[in-house]
């Protein structure tokens, strides 16, 4: 691991289990290697999502903080933004100049994105277009499927 | 083998090229017992030659060894009782080797010597030739709040000098003791053209602490100079740790010793960055491309305003 990498990590963990955001737990896959980090998301509160509980897995590179880490979510989500396979729309992980990824963003801002983006989906910019048409178009049917599915895999 | 043969042998190979083994050699050969703690003793083998040229000062320096007698620290006094410190390293007869010191680089520093006066003598010259270097420098460290180097030596030719929370001063000194490559890192435009006034009207009678204080306006209780310098030096460590770069979110790089500079030209941002930390970024967001000129352009990581950023030091 770069030395960049592993001390500028240390210092977001520190300070991430000091003070963690509401509903977000973040744990690495190896004691002391904090290149996998698994993480346990709380649906965001007035969602769909709200009785969930979403497993995430990130991948740190090893040019970060000059590259966005991997996101994916474990757990199935149904949602306009994230696919089967847990993969995330989300400028935020892509690099300039397609993506909006910097290097003062933090794993816990990336985290605080993700949560607010389950909340808010994007369906301008869907990675599933049928339930992109279905947020836009018959909303009070996303919000029972995305209840069933959420009851389904993450309770 | 015979006694005159292990005696050659003890003498000559270069497995006894220490004090201990040797002597263990030696009574090996005398068939005694080896219960004197041969290894209490540590030192390596030098000629008496060196060491009879140690004995006196030459030029006014001073010796001391270190770990063994082969290493040996030279101390010399100039005119303005500065100290300066060279190590040497015996390598071998007639091979003097110079292994470190606080001097700024020379070409002498990467010869080969054959005795102690030569050595000594290039020393005492390329001190004496610095006299105006070694004064201008230690005139910025008394007067001025260095934020880099960290702890500032005579070895580094370059000052970071703190004009105001947001702007440093950059001067180099060249061997001659005269300023170069002056400029400002940091944001503020009222700066940079008083900057570009002063250069033109470098009053050369003076010396660089004087100028930089005419040139900014500063009087004796801005930069300084002594006031500030001892309102911030109590709580030194504090605002240093406070400084951290926005990208690896360290005050100090393990590789190299640098600390986070006010880079952004927009007023309202207040982040610091590595030089380093900022340059490998742009040049990410370029798709690894290194620029041609060694000046990349792009946004603030912070605040997304526009940036440049160069690659030196």
């Amino acid at each position: 691991m770069s030395s960049a990498k592993s001390v500028r990590l240390t210092r977001e963990m520190k300070s991430f289990w000091n003070k963690p955001p509401w509903g977000i737990t973040c744990r690495p896959e190896k004691e002391d290697v904090l290149d996998v980090l698994l993480i346990k998301m709380c649906g965001p509160r007035g969602s769909p999502y709200e009785s969930g509980q979403f497993k995430l897995v990130i991948n740190v590179p090893d040019r970060y903080p000059f590259e966005p880490p991997q996101v994916k979510f474990v757990t199935p989500v149904y949602h306009p933004n994230i696919d089967a396979v847990g993969r995330i729309c989300m400028n935020m992980l892509k690099m300039p100049p397609k993506g909006s990824w910097l290097p003062t963003i933090t794993i816990e801002t990336l985290l605080i994105s993700i949560q607010t983006l389950l909340a808010n989906p994007n369906p301008d910019d869907p990675l599933v277009t049928e339930i992109a048409m279905e947020y836009k178009y018959n909303i009070d049917l996303f919000h029972e499927n995305a209840k069933k599915h959420t009851k389904a895999y993450a309770v | 083998m015979n006694k005159a043969q292990c005696l050659r042998n003890v003498l000559e190979s270069k497995e006894f090229n220490t004090l201990p083994i040797f002597l263990k050699g030696v009574a090996s050969l005398i068939d005694g017992d080896e219960s004197i703690k041969l290894e209490s003793i540590s030192s390596y083998l030098v000629d008496s030659q060196f060491l009879s040229e140690l004995k006196d000062p030459i030029h006014g320096v001073d010796f001391a060894f270190g770990d063994s007698l082969r290493d040996v620290k030279c101390t010399l006094k100039d005119e303005e009782s500065r100290l300066h410190e060279l190590y040497i390293t015996y390598e071998g007869v007639k091979k003097l080797k110079i292994t470190s010191g606080d001097i700024p680089y020379a070409p002498f520093l990467d010869q080969c010597f054959s005795n102690v006066e030569e050595l000594v003598g290039a020393f005492f010259r390329h001190v004496r030739s610095l006299q105006s270097y070694f004064y201008e420098l230690e005139n910025i460290d008394n007067n001025c709040v260095i934020l880099d180097p960290i702890k500032p030596t005579f070895k580094d030719n370059f000052r970071n000098i703190r004009i105001d929370d947001k702007t440093w001063l950059y001067v180099e000194v060249t061997l001659d003791g005269y300023p170069s490559n002056m400029h400002l890192i940091g944001q503020s435009e009222v700066w940079q053209g008083k900057l570009q006034n002063g250069i033109l009207n470098w009053d050369h009678d003076k010396n660089i602490v004087e100028n930089i204080t005419s040139i900014f306006d500063l009087n004796d209780h801005s930069i300084s100079y002594k006031s500030l310098s001892e309102a911030i030096k109590p709580c030194d460590a504090e605002v240093k740790d406070d400084i951290i770069c926005g990208i690896c979110f360290c005050s100090e790089l393990p590789d190299n010793l640098s600390v986070p500079q006010p880079l952004c030209q927009n007023l309202n941002c207040d982040v610091h960055f590595h030089k380093s930390c900022l340059f490998q970024w742009l040049v990410a967001c370029e798709g690894g491309r290194p620029p041609s000129f060694g000046i990349i352009n792009g946004s603030c990581p912070t605040c997304l305003q526009p940036i440049s950023c160069s690659n030196n030091n």
